[in-house]
């Protein structure tokens, strides 16, 4: 049965799009986003492989599933035109698998595969801004083989390998008209990449009361080496500007980020998280795109983000009401990297204020059910973005229902080495 | 576990899973637009593409500002439109579109303006059905606004007006009874002119630029009119001609050569104290004020104009041969560039004043045209002044595409909002077609 239900919770979440702000995903486990996604300094499941991989030396031999229905909802409201668009309503259900084991003597080993960055966007074809974008898809998958030592009972050290993998498509129209066709002219480019990176925290559980918890996370370049560029419905006295089949090149930069938590034991079953985020945005600072074959009209373009880093905190309080039945709630605000005149339909970004809301309930001697749900508010943001003068009011909120299991194997009667 | 359900249904109430950002109230001010005309030139006809006809008509910028002064309380707007085809350009001429022409010296095709395959639309009398919101007329002259003679020799207007040679153009449009207009008069006192080479008039016919003070009479005169039940309007200014494109686009130094060539045309002006270089060099041009030879190379402040047949430039050797320097007709030099120049000067001042001092809105076009000149971006769309690849302008490179009358739609709307504290939003640039492409 509980096979089974590991099975039918990670066949539901194949699609692996997924939008949120700064296009990273604030979604990487079940009991933690209850918690206003904390988990550096709080360690309770095998999700800590994303958020401190020192916590595993803490938790067991254990496995985690998790997805979220994460839907956004955005609207932009342009100044000029005083045009409304409402933006595809679309259900992006990120996810995640973690699983931990002891190794050896005092090494855990374990392997998370999470979606971390993220973001689609689709907007109407006739709308305003259709020659800036018409629709963006960023995917990424983690797969992190982790490595944590105890160094003693109360201090553990981890570090992970990321392997990236993903594809991004990116969809405009292009300002041309043809005689011939009345369907407009449009770009779409499309690409897989990968690229390279690495996880590292350390865990102190001072006593019953308080812990700490310090973690890094790499930069991970996402190179697209073999990207398809396609120019649909171009009139026929263009086609040599515009190359049916084209090639292109890019990287898009992941940024690092560095966070520190702490937990502290209120009441007896009252338990406060606090994780301190700071991600460093700047490597984004522009997006290239280099073209296999460069015409008169396709040269290679490097468009500004210039990018900011910036702060998240995140606070979260778990109430633990019996042994079967676990509440929690909490509470993030995240900046935003997007830098004034930088924001753009791709990201309609704002800082944003998050509200969350969890639950785990024990169903069976070694298995929880997980229950989480977010809401997040990206408030309105009025702008003219400076390359494309496209001026107007971004606003997205988001909802993100979430479910998760976890299979504790139990120790005693099923030893692992 | 009740009480989480609880929090959890409240906090779907308390916070809202949409964005509530919603459109602006729109509101006219202290304008009124329920009776609206529109008083001008081929620019405001919608003429394109060197012709009148209906298409460029649906996409005329009086027509864009008619469908959203309807936002703020317009009513409705009646263009006396000709009937299907490829238009007219009042000598029986249809519109130009892009097609495929081989250069001389050469067996390629590449793409050039050619004629419509939709041949002319004869000029059809409308004038039944008037009276009309939109009194666009080419080929007018600000000068000729008040008179009813004109009527009877304008086609353009002769169509669609009341009474031929009695009906004036400023008759026509007191006709609505109008609460708002606007007035676009003046760009061909001085553009006729200009678009033939600023060759001196040698008859009644031939065109010269306006006397200012004729053209502040008749358009005060217009206003005063217009104003005289209240209405509120806009009055636009004159454009520099050298913004278009008919200007621009053929190289003042068109003539490139190689040094054996430029030996070759050294020897045949030995004498002359015209020397050629290798390189770029500037066409050689008519100018009566070199004594001798009465010609010179052209100089960056000399424009050939487009008018020029492309042909005799490459293959013909214009501009080159001793025999073949470019006429008066196809060049607009440097001392006529300057008298172009402060006659538009001259007319703008008299715009703006009559602006002030009727206290209409001034839409400023030709500061506009200057910055579109140097490159604006509109939602993702980047435009210029060029020829075809710069999106603003029509193939004859004076009157602007469905887009660049949508920009010049947006001119009206700002300064209208400004002037008279309406919030009329402006039109959707990207909804409009640029050049169309074979």
């Amino acid at each position: 049965m509980n096979k089974f239900l590991l099975l039918s919770i990670s066949s539901l979440c194949f699609s692996f799009s997924a939008y949120a702000g700064g296009f990273k995903i604030g979604l990487q486990g079940q009991k933690q986003i209850g918690m206003g996604h904390t988990g550096v300094g709080f360690v309770q499941d095998a999700a800590t492989i994303y958020f401190n991989p020192a916590g595993m030396s803490f938790i067991g031999n254990q496995v985690n599933i998790g997805c979220n229905a994460l839907m956004p909802n955005t609207s932009f409201l342009e100044t000029n035109t005083n045009l409304l668009t409402k933006a595809d309503a679309q259900v992006f259900t990120p996810f995640s698998v973690y699983a931990s084991s002891k190794l050896y003597k005092k090494f855990n080993i374990g392997l998370g595969i999470y979606t971390p960055f993220g973001s689609g966007m689709a907007y109407p074809k006739d709308w305003g801004g259709e020659y800036i974008l018409h629709k963006i898809n960023l995917t990424t998958i983690y797969l992190q083989p982790t490595l944590s030592y105890k160094i003693s009972k109360k201090l553990a050290v981890g570090a992970g390998f990321v392997y990236s993998t993903g594809h991004v498509t990116l969809e405009k129209d292009l300002p041309i008209n043809s005689m011939s066709n009345s369907t407009i002219a449009s770009a779409e480019l499309k690409g897989a990449a990968n690229g390279i990176g690495y996880n590292a925290g350390a865990y102190l559980r001072l006593n019953e009361q308080l812990s700490f918890g310090l973690t890094y996370h790499s930069k991970v370049l996402m190179k697209v080496k073999e990207g398809t560029a396609n120019f649909k419905d171009i009139p026929t006295a263009l086609t040599a500007s515009f190359p049916a089949t084209n090639t292109f090149t890019t990287t898009l930069a992941l940024p690092s980020e560095l966070s520190f938590g702490v937990a502290y034991r209120l009441a007896d079953h009252v338990i406060f998280a606090l994780d301190l985020n700071r991600t460093f945005w700047n490597s984004y600072d522009s997006l290239g795109f280099d073209y296999g074959v460069n015409t008169d009209k396709v040269t290679d373009a490097k468009s500004p983000r210039n990018y900011q880093d910036v702060s998240a905190i995140r606070v979260g309080v778990q109430y633990e009401m019996s042994s079967k039945f676990v509440f929690r709630t909490g509470f993030f605000y995240d900046q935003t990297p997007v830098k004034d005149g930088y924001v753009a339909p791709e990201l309609p970004d704002n800082n944003k204020i998050g509200f969350t809301l969890g639950a785990s309930v024990q169903v069976a001697k070694n298995v929880k059910l997980d229950f989480s749900f977010l809401y997040e508010s990206v408030p309105s943001r009025k702008q003219t973005n400076l390359e494309t003068g496209l001026s107007g009011t971004f606003q997205t909120k988001a909802i993100a229902p979430g479910i998760g299991i976890q299979y504790q194997f139990n120790k005693k009667n099923n030893p692992k080495k | 576990m009740r009480f989480t359900i609880s929090i959890l249904i409240l906090s779907i109430f308390v916070f809202s899973c949409k964005p509530n950002l919603k459109e602006k109230y729109i509101s006219a001010g202290s304008a009124d637009f329920t009776r609206f005309v529109a008083i001008g030139n081929s620019l405001t006809a919608g003429y394109a593409d060197g012709a009148l006809c209906k298409s460029g008509q649906q996409n005329a910028y009086p027509l864009m500002l008619a469908n959203q002064f309807k936002l703020a309380g317009g009513g409705d707007f009646k263009v006396p439109y000709m009937n299907d085809g490829g238009g007219n350009d009042g000598s029986d001429n249809p519109r130009r579109v892009l097609g495929f022409a081989i250069p001389c010296g050469s067996t390629s095709p590449t793409l050039a303006p050619v004629w419509d395959a939709a041949g002319v639309t004869a000029l059809n009398n409308v004038s039944a059905a008037g009276p009309y919101n939109l009194v666009g007329v080419p080929g007018a002259l600000a000068i000729y606004g008040t008179s009813g003679a004109y009527s009877g020799l304008n086609p353009f207007l002769q169509r669609f007006c009341a009474s031929p040679n009695t009906s004036s153009m400023l008759s026509e449009a007191m006709r609505i009874n109008p609460t708002f207009f606007t007035l676009w008069l003046g760009s061909n006192d001085v553009l006729l002119y200009a678009v033939a080479g600023a060759v001196p008039p040698v008859d009644l016919y031939s065109p010269r630029l306006s006397s200012d003070t004729l053209l502040r009479m008749v358009l005060t005169a217009m206003v005063d009119s217009l104003t005289t039940h209240g209405a509120k309007g806009a009055i636009a200014n004159v454009p520099d001609v050298t913004s278009a494109p008919y200007f621009t686009t053929i190289p003042w130094n068109g003539v490139v050569l190689t040094q054996g060539k430029a030996d070759t045309l050294n020897a045949i002006y030995s004498g002359t104290g015209i020397t050629w270089t290798a390189g770029a060099n500037g066409f050689m041009i008519v100018d009566s004020t070199v004594p001798g030879v009465k010609m010179r190379h052209a100089t960056a402040y000399d424009y050939i104009l487009l008018s020029t047949p492309s042909d005799s430039l490459r293959c013909g050797q214009w501009g080159v041969n001793p025999l073949k320097p470019l006429k008066d007709k196809y060049v607009l030099d440097v001392t006529e560039v300057t008298e172009v120049r402060n006659a538009t000067i001259a007319y703008n001042a008299s715009i703006a004043y009559i602006a002030a001092t009727k206290n209409i809105a001034l839409v400023d076009i030709n500061s506009f045209l200057k910055t579109v000149q140097s490159g604006i971006v509109y939602n993702g769309i980047a435009f210029n002044t060029s020829y075809v690849s710069g999106g603003a302008f029509s193939l004859d490179g004076v009157h602007p595409n469905p887009r660049g009358y949508a920009l010049i739609a947006n001119e009206y709307i700002k300064a209208i909002n400004a002037k008279y504290g309406s919030s009329v939003p402006e039109v959707d640039v990207t909804r409009y077609t640029g050049i169309v492409f074979p």
